[in-house]
């Protein structure tokens, strides 16, 4: 099931298109990693679905449900943190939590229980500080605490780790990494390292709709060139290779990069066969042997440009 | 209206923690210990100031006391609350901390309805606290009796306080930053005033309710002329309230 | 110089029912500024000695602006 439909969802800001029929489907108990380019539409796209902006055309659906702009009922599915979240800086963070407790509707017992687990969750539990005297980091770790007051269906989190340092990165991709199995995540994100870390699905925002979506294994494989690295010790070694192997595989390409080979070839299996047969001929021992794997950054450029 | 109650709270909390209720209830308080000792010390410092002519000078009054009171709040009094309160909704809007409780399903009715309440809270328990300062040191000071309306007068000017309110969250909820807030509330004041020139709308004008209060302390000017601008200022202050909530639930954040 | 020293004290004595409450105000004003500004190492516009200094010349006024101002979060 679909936790998130999205259907040819069109905005404009003046005569800016920002979205230009979006289609986008989340399943459920997905890490969905929401890839694009800064200013492409991602922020947009996500306070459509919370009901904040207007859509100027489309439908969005969230656990079945429509949503719709202004107080959207399906926002109680919904657990959101923002890119800069803003919390009441008077406050504690137990105190912001009833808060939210107590415009969620949860009870009493329900919320003090709840609360205390989730501040453990994110490490901020014995932390007496009000909310003004937080680092970026410990906000952000707060927001993922409040969004998930309420057990949410799905949790929305909008560039979580872009303006934190590498360990408040690795923290916030380790809670979301944690949390993986109680809900769905929909994380936007220009950073790609952190979408090969934790998420199972990918989608590319580009000109306002999705360039590219799918698991990062089907991905990846319908973008796999057929071809193989290989690497040796010396040049040398690497020419001779090259033109042995050249001579008894006709229908091969390779590219020479001083001691690394480039090969590819059209029916790959029965290539990768003759090559691996062909170190024995010759009676050379390559470094490495390694099938082309494109790598996000690869598609990602390949898509945006 | 669970929604109501706990964003209250919230406001009540934050008017406590940031200092703001603390500045206005000292500021309030220092009006009401200023106004009857400006009433009695003019004379004598008018005296010490023109030495060589004796002027006769008459001796003050309770009256004198509350000209005083009633021209502190009505100038310095609202400036002070549109000051602290220009920000009510520019700044939550601003930093953000508005957008999270609104995407977990807090009713925008309700932001504006207990920011509107928590205002005229705070304006109430100000005003009340400088009048009970005041009247303390005016009835220990001269007799009372010889003032009227006295209650009524303060109702009065409670009323106008109301009001600016109101247009001060239809401000807020019209143009985004602080300063075209406190722009269009100071210039919907001055459009009062301008109005005031004409006698034919003094009847009417909200601004007659803060500025005949010493004439009805001393049955100058009736109590029965000044229903009208009652009216006016209690419909105004619904419309425009009505209008911040109609507005803001449109508003696009 | 007599003359005004006994005015001083007349004026304390008449007036002291209005100025001791305005000086207990301001008082309390100064101090709350204080605590904050010591228990606070950040402050959105200036440092810790200017807001001192304020506070403790500018009467009443000081501690108002140094709360609107000057206040930090932490």
């Amino acid at each position: 099931m679909n936790i998130l439909e999205i259907k040819s969802l069109y905005k404009s800001f003046g005569k800016h298109d920002v979205l230009t029929g979006l289609d986008m489907q989340v399943p459920e108990h997905s890490v969905y990693g929401f890839v694009g380019q800064n200013g492409s539409g991602k922020t947009t796209t996500m306070k459509i679905v919370l009901g904040l902006l207007r859509a100027n055309q489309g439908e969005v659906y969230v656990c079945g449900e429509k949503a719709s702009y202004g107080e959207t009922k399906t926002n109680r599915h919904i657990g959101f943190l923002p890119d800069v979240p803003e919390f009441y800086n008077f406050m504690r963070p137990m105190e912001y939590l009833s808060l939210c407790r107590e415009i969620t509707g949860l009870t009493n017992k329900q919320i003090s229980k709840r609360g205390e687990d989730l501040l453990t969750l994110v490490g901020l539990a014995d932390d007496k500080r009000k909310i003004g005297g937080f680092s970026r980091g410990m906000k952000q770790r707060l927001g993922i605490a409040q969004a998930l007051l309420n057990n949410p269906r799905l949790l929305i989190c909008d560039e979580p780790t872009s303006a934190l340092d590498p360990i408040g990165r690795k923290e916030i991709l380790d809670i979301l990494a944690a949390v993986k199995g109680r809900t769905t995540v929909v994380f936007s994100t220009h950073v790609l390292s952190d979408v090969e870390r934790i998420c199972d699905q990918v989608a590319v925002l580009h000109q306002g709709k999705l360039a590219l979506s799918g698991t990062l294994a089907e991905i990846k494989a319908s973008h796999r060139q057929g071809g193989y690295i290989i690497e040796f010790a010396t040049i040398e070694e690497a020419t001779s290779y090259a033109k042995a192997a050249l001579l008894h595989l006709k229908t091969i390409n390779v590219e020479q990069d001083k001691g690394t080979l480039i090969v590819k070839a059209s029916d790959t299996r029965h290539a990768g066969d003759q090559l691996i047969s062909l170190f024995a001929n010759l009676q050379t021992v390559p470094l490495k042997f390694e099938v082309m794997e494109p790598t996000l950054e690869g598609l990602f450029t390949e898509v945006v440009q | 209206m669970s929604h109501y109650l706990a964003f209250l709270k919230k406001e009540v909390m934050e008017g406590f923690r940031t200092y703001k209720v603390l500045i206005m209830v000292l500021v309030f308080a220092a009006f009401g210990i200023l106004s009857p000792l400006t009433a009695k010390m003019t004379p004598v410092l008018l005296d010490a100031l023109a030495e060589e002519f004796t002027i006769s000078l008459p001796e003050p009054a309770a009256i004198d006391s509350w000209t005083q009171f009633f021209k502190n709040i009505a100038q310095m009094g609202i400036i002070v609350v549109v000051i602290v309160f220009g920000g009510i909704l520019a700044t939550e809007l601003s930093r953000g901390t508005l957008i999270n409780m609104l995407t977990k399903g807090l009713s925008r009715v309700a932001v504006i309805l207990s920011k509107y309440t928590y205002m005229v809270l705070i304006w109430t328990v100000c005003l009340l606290i400088c009048f009970i300062i005041t009247f303390a040191y005016t009835s220990y000071l001269w007799p009372n009796d010889e003032v009227r309306n006295l209650v009524f007068s303060v109702f009065c000017l409670w009323l106008f306080g109301v009001f600016i309110l109101s247009i001060l969250l239809f401000s807020a909820t019209l143009v985004r930053g602080m300063s075209g807030c406190l722009l269009m509330t100071g210039g919907s004041i001055v459009v009062m005033l301008i109005i005031s020139i004409w006698p034919a709308v003094e009847k009417y004008n909200p601004l007659s309710l803060a500025s005949f209060n010493v004439q009805l302390l001393m049955d100058t000017y009736k109590v029965t002329d000044l229903f009208w601008s009652i009216g006016v200022a209690a419909v105004l202050s619904v419309i425009f309230v009505t209008t911040s909530i109609i507005l803001f639930r449109k508003k696009q954040l | 110089m007599d003359s005004i020293g006994f005015d001083l004290l007349k004026l304390l004595a008449d007036y002291w029912i209005f100025l001791l409450p305005l000086a207990l105000i301001q008082l309390g004003l100064m101090i709350a500024a204080l605590i904050h500004i010591f228990k606070h190492a950040n402050y959105k516009v200036g440092k810790r000695w200017m807001w001192v200094v304020i506070v403790c010349l500018v009467s009443t006024i000081g501690p108002i602006i140094y709360f609107i101002i000057g206040r930090g979060e932490n």
